[in-house]
């Protein structure tokens, strides 16, 4: 319930007045102790209005916001009017923050996080990769849906791979909710080093929809889709750095 | 001044295909105050061996990987391969 204000300092029409000595008559006039008694009290109460009584009249998890107009009331939704500064940390537990004055969740940002993921890399047809663990961590920052991801891998052995070469352990599923092929990125994510055959170039990667993995490409020149698994052993590196859209 | 470090599981989130997204913080605190908080991902698709995993991850793959999802996993990854 909104409460009004004074219309000014009650201090200023001798209400409660702070000009009484010690050596003043308390019965003089504009002194009276029993006035000045109610007059204060009268103030206390009306405090005691304004910002509450017993644990439900302020309302939980409210701000009192004054509306300018001479009442303020509790709050747990108010609209700042002017800049804020908080000299600590602001925790979102819900919703999000929505930028540029609008609702909608394109304007929303709702996630921001920064970790590390560990990588795989596998060869779909047979064989396997392994890759050193001390180079197979990769760190990422996910902003609202984007998630950027970077990181050096070195491999310690390989036995016989052969079919495409996918690097897996994304730490965010792909997206699979936007218009055409929007959602599949990958492109130049992965550069990769000392593969056994020169023949093979323009490598790349192509996402897929709704997994949490890349598969890394030959153009091999004019053709495309060359699986790489078959180049691939001990000395080579991969070097990731890029981004993709994760599913909502 | 006493240090501690604990390594957990504070988020599991179950995606549309099954999928269950893991999310392991390592926190470091300080007589009970928090000094760090470092995360780690990963994705696990139905069908895959969640040896290792926490229990609740377990759990909530166990009780997601029905026969059914697992054979409408295999069968989207089959389509997308």
């Amino acid at each position: 319930m909104a409460t009004a204000y004074p219309g000014a300092l009650d201090a200023s029409n001798s209400q409660l007045r702070t000009d009484i000595s010690s050596t003043d008559d308390l019965d003089a006039s504009g002194k009276e102790h029993d006035v000045m008694h109610v007059n204060v009290h009268g103030a206390a109460i009306a405090l005691e209005t304004k910002l509450g009584t017993g644990s439900s009249t302020p309302v939980n998890k409210a701000v009192l916001v004054g509306d300018g107009t001479g009442s303020s009331a509790w709050d747990t939704t108010p609209t700042i009017g002017g800049a804020m500064t908080v000299e600590g940390t602001i925790t979102v537990s819900s919703g999000g923050l929505k930028l540029d004055n609008q609702d909608a969740d394109a304007n929303t940002l709702d996630s921001y996080e920064e970790g590390l993921w560990t990588a795989t890399l596998t060869s779909t047809t047979s064989g396997s990769i392994t890759i050193n663990s001390g180079f197979d961590s990769m760190a990422y920052i996910r902003i609202g849906r984007m998630v950027f991801i970077q990181g050096t891998i070195e491999l310690s052995s390989v036995s016989s791979p052969v079919g495409t070469l996918r690097l897996g352990g994304l730490p965010f599923v792909q997206a699979n909710d936007l218009t055409d092929r929007a959602d599949r990125g990958g492109g130049a994510i992965v550069t990769v080093t000392e593969l056994s055959s020169a023949s093979t170039d323009g490598v790349y990667c192509h996402g897929q929809v709704n997994v949490s993995y890349f598969d890394i490409i030959g153009g091999n020149g004019g053709t495309a889709n060359q699986s790489l698994a078959g180049y691939v052993d001990a000395s080579t590196k991969f070097v990731v750095s890029g981004c993709y859209y994760a599913a909502a | 001044m006493s240090l501690t470090k604990s390594v957990i599981v504070d988020k599991i989130e179950v995606l549309e295909l099954g999928q269950v997204g893991v999310r392991t913080a390592t926190c470091v605190t300080e007589d009970g105050v928090e000094l760090s908080r470092t995360f780690h991902r990963q994705v696990l698709a139905p069908g895959d061996d969640t040896s290792g995993q926490d229990g609740r991850v377990i759990a909530i793959a166990q009780a997601t990987w029905t026969d059914e999802v697992v054979a409408a996993w295999e069968a989207f990854t089959a389509t997308h391969a």
